[in-house]
């Protein structure tokens, strides 16, 4: 039980740091990881149970808990810190302390060179928070964060898009705080990218809608 | 409480899946390739789960909770895989169309939007990746985006408007 009690002390970390993306727009008590991971788990619990019996909503719950606890030792890198990204350059994990943010949006080919280290240092975070769980517990976690990473099955595709939906719900509220430096048009421009499962969509209208009201 | 033999029989994966074994699906020569190593991955993923000691079916009288996960696990791994040879199954890949200046399924596109350029390339929903730079064509911007042609402009809008000028379009 003493490496269970470790990995949830570990865990619990998650609660105390604000997310960098909120950090950089300067955001009072911005939200931290593990809030931005309740509401979720929230999202894909609620719009899950209206897919058809061959998504497997548990999974998905998994994945959504699961997603961003290597955080605990990986750096919370950003899309603006992507765009800081130079294009002709080759970038490794070397290079991510070094890193100066952009609040612009970045190109393509700056997200994929972002998306190698970042699945590199993540990877490396993950087997550190879970080598010292009982085997079946520790590789289960691996093995579901992995599928997330991939995003090859329905549920992995349906629970990035959930995460990328959070981000932008809690970006909009902090613009209607106030935050008018959140670019918050250029985000939804990306999520009409992004988002093509049809309850996150209609869930997108909404979310649109509500810019208007009080 | 362990039994030294795989000793259940597997559920029946397929009865569980909704599958129209008539639907097309329509992927790039890429994304198959990566499809059909996915599938590799899973068989061998199953064969290393089901070898060895498999917990028993019961425990003192009642169900092995040890059984019931593994079996649940090993249901997942099945489901997968089904799915996944039927998507190969009916796998077609997508050959570009006559006229290379309209937009199809497998087309890079560069586009401008707000006065910034962006590249993608529009694929089906089972192939997507916007990190990757691959759309869906079921996102909002990609119907939009399906059929048109280089020089056409499409508005994407709600409450938001954007308007992509499409620059280029190559296969």
């Amino acid at each position: 039980m003493e490496n269970i009690f470790h990995f949830i002390s570990e865990i619990g970390k998650l609660k105390a740091d604000g997310r960098r993306g909120w950090k950089l727009h300067e955001i009072k008590d911005p939200e931290t990881t593990a809030s931005h991971s309740f509401q979720m788990a929230m999202l894909v619990l609620i719009l899950g149970m209206k897919k058809d019996k061959d998504f497997d909503l548990e999974r998905a719950i998994k994945m959504a808990l699961i997603h961003d606890i290597c955080e605990v030792y990986s750096p919370d890198l950003t899309s603006y810190d992507a765009a800081g990204i130079d294009e002709e350059d080759e970038f490794t994990k070397e290079d991510v302390d070094s890193l100066v943010p952009k609040k612009t949006r970045p190109t393509t080919k700056q997200r994929r060179k972002m998306k190698r280290v970042k699945e590199e240092l993540e990877k490396e975070a993950i087997e550190k928070l879970t080598e010292d769980l009982p085997a079946e517990i520790g590789g289960e976690i691996r093995e579901i964060w992995e599928e997330y990473e991939k995003r090859v099955t329905p549920e992995s595709k349906f629970v990035k898009q959930a995460d990328h939906m959070i981000n932008l719900m809690q970006g909009i509220e902090y613009w209607k705080q106030g935050y008018e430096e959140i670019e918050h048009n250029l985000w939804i421009r990306r999520a009409k990218e992004v988002f093509d499962d049809p309850e996150l969509k209609d869930f997108l209208i909404e979310l649109e809608k509500s810019l208007s009201r009080p | 409480m362990i039994s030294k033999s795989f000793n259940f029989n597997l559920p029946e994966a397929k009865g569980d899946l909704i599958l129209d074994m008539n639907k097309k699906y329509h992927l790039t020569e890429q994304g198959l390739t990566r499809l059909k190593d996915e599938l590799d991955k899973l068989i061998e993923k199953r064969k290393e789960k089901t070898k060895g000691e498999v917990p028993g079916v019961l425990h003192s009288e009642d169900l092995n909770p040890e059984y019931l996960d593994f079996r649940e696990k090993i249901h997942f791994l099945e489901r997968r895989i089904v799915k996944l040879k039927e998507v190969i199954k009916n796998a077609e890949i997508i050959e570009p169309p006559e006229d290379k200046k309209e937009i199809r399924l497998g087309a890079k596109i560069l586009v401008e939007a707000d006065g910034q350029e962006d590249e993608f390339i529009l694929v089906g929903s089972l192939e997507a990746d916007p990190a990757e730079g691959k759309i869906s064509d079921e996102s909002l911007v990609g119907k939009k985006l399906l059929g048109k042609k280089t020089g056409e402009e499409v508005k994407v809008s709600c409450k938001v408007e954007t308007v992509y000028k499409i620059k280029k379009v190559e296969y």
